[in-house]
C-alpha cells in the first residue's frame, strides 16, 4: 500500500529558502546562496529518476513561494527529457503564474512510465517578468 | 544497517507561502492506518487489520504576535479551512537526493499559550484531506 492519498514523498528541484538573492541565478542553480548573475530565466538542478524501469507510476509536482513581495509575475514549469542535457524537453507540469507568496500543486500525471525515454530526467524552469525581482521558494517533484 | 542517522537541526517546514522553519522546534508528519478490530468469538488474542490511511502534520514552536509572517498570522485565520499545502524536509536541502513530504490538508487546530515565564509557544495540526491536488 502506498502513502495515504494526498501525502507525497518528494524531492526538491529548486530550493532557495534562505538566500539573500532568492530565486535568481544562472543555469544549474539549486540551493540558496548562489552568487550567479541575475537572469530572467533559469533552470533548476536536473533530477534523474534513480531506476529506469517499465513500472508506471504517478508523478506529482508543486511549489512554494515564501517571499512576500508582490507584483512581479513568476512563471514556473517542470520539464522532462530523455537526457540530462534537455535537448528536446517536454513540459510536464505548468503552474499558474504567481505574483505573490503562496503554494501550488499541479494536477498529477497518471501512468508515468519511468522507463520511457522522455520521462527520465526532470528539471524546473523559472521565468520572472523582471530581472530586478527575486524570490524565495521551493519547487518539488514526487513519484508514487 | 545502511543509511544514516538524521539529527533534526535544520528542518524545513513550509505551509502555503510561509517558511516556519525558524519558528518551530518540533515537527512531526504522522502517516497512519486505522486499526480495525477483526476479533471473533473463540479467539484469545485481539486481531487487528489495517484500514484506511490518514496523515497529519503537527507543529510546535514559538509565536511572534504582531509579525506579518508569524504562525499566529498564518494559522489563526485558516483554522477549519482546507486545501492548505505543507512541506516537511528533515534535513537541510542540499540537492535532489534529499527527501521530504508534501501534503494537502485542513488546519485542525491552532493553540497559542503556555505557562508563566515561558516564551509563548504554539501548537498546530494540519490533517490530511485525502485529495491529491
Amino acid at each position: 500500500m502506498g502513502l495515504a492519498k494526498g501525502l507525497i514523498r518528494v524531492q526538491p528541484l529548486v530550493s532557495v529558502l534562505a538566500s539573500s538573492t532568492g530565486l535568481t541565478g544562472s543555469t544549474g542553480l539549486f540551493v540558496g546562496g548562489t552568487t550567479g548573475p541575475m537572469v530572467e530565466t533559469f533552470n533548476g538542478e536536473v533530477f534523474a529518476i534513480s531506476t529506469a524501469s517499465s513500472t508506471e507510476r504517478k508523478a506529482y509536482a508543486g511549489l512554494f513561494l515564501t517571499s512576500s513581495v508582490d507584483g512581479v509575475e513568476w512563471t514556473m514549469k517542470i520539464q522532462s527529457a530523455s537526457a540530462c542535457g534537455f535537448g528536446s524537453p517536454t513540459d510536464r507540469f505548468t503552474f499558474t503564474a504567481q505574483t505573490c507568496s503562496g503554494a501550488q500543486m499541479a494536477t498529477p500525471i497518471d501512468q508515468v512510465n519511468c522507463g520511457s525515454t522522455d520521462t527520465q530526467f526532470y528539471r524546473a524552469v523559472c521565468t520572472a517578468a523582471a530581472t530586478t525581482d527575486s524570490r524565495l521558494g521551493l519547487i518539488w517533484v514526487g513519484f508514487n | 544497517m545502511a543509511g544514516r542517522t538524521t539529527v533534526l537541526c535544520n528542518v524545513t517546514v513550509l505551509v502555503d507561502g510561509y517558511n516556519l522553519s525558524g519558528a518551530c522546534n518540533e515537527a512531526t508528519v504522522s502517516y497512519q492506518s486505522e486499526m480495525l478490530d477483526a476479533t471473533t468469538f473463540g479467539l484469545c488474542t485481539r486481531v487487528r487489520r489495517g484500514g484506511l490511511t490518514t496523515f497529519n502534520l503537527a507543529l510546535k514552536g514559538f509565536d511572534f504576535l504582531g509579525s506579518a509572517c508569524s504562525p499566529e498570522s498564518l494559522f489563526q485565520p485558516i483554522v477549519g479551512s482546507s486545501g492548505h499545502m505543507f512541506a516537511f524536509f528533515p534535513t537541510t536541502i542540499t540537492g535532489c537526493a534529499e527527501c521530504g513530504y508534501v501534503g494537502r490538508g485542513t488546519v485542525e487546530s491552532y493553540s497559542p499559550g503556555g505557562t508563566v515565564g515561558t516564551i509563548m509557544p504554539f501548537t498546530t495540526s494540519i490533517v490530511g484531506t485525502g485529495v491529491e491536488a
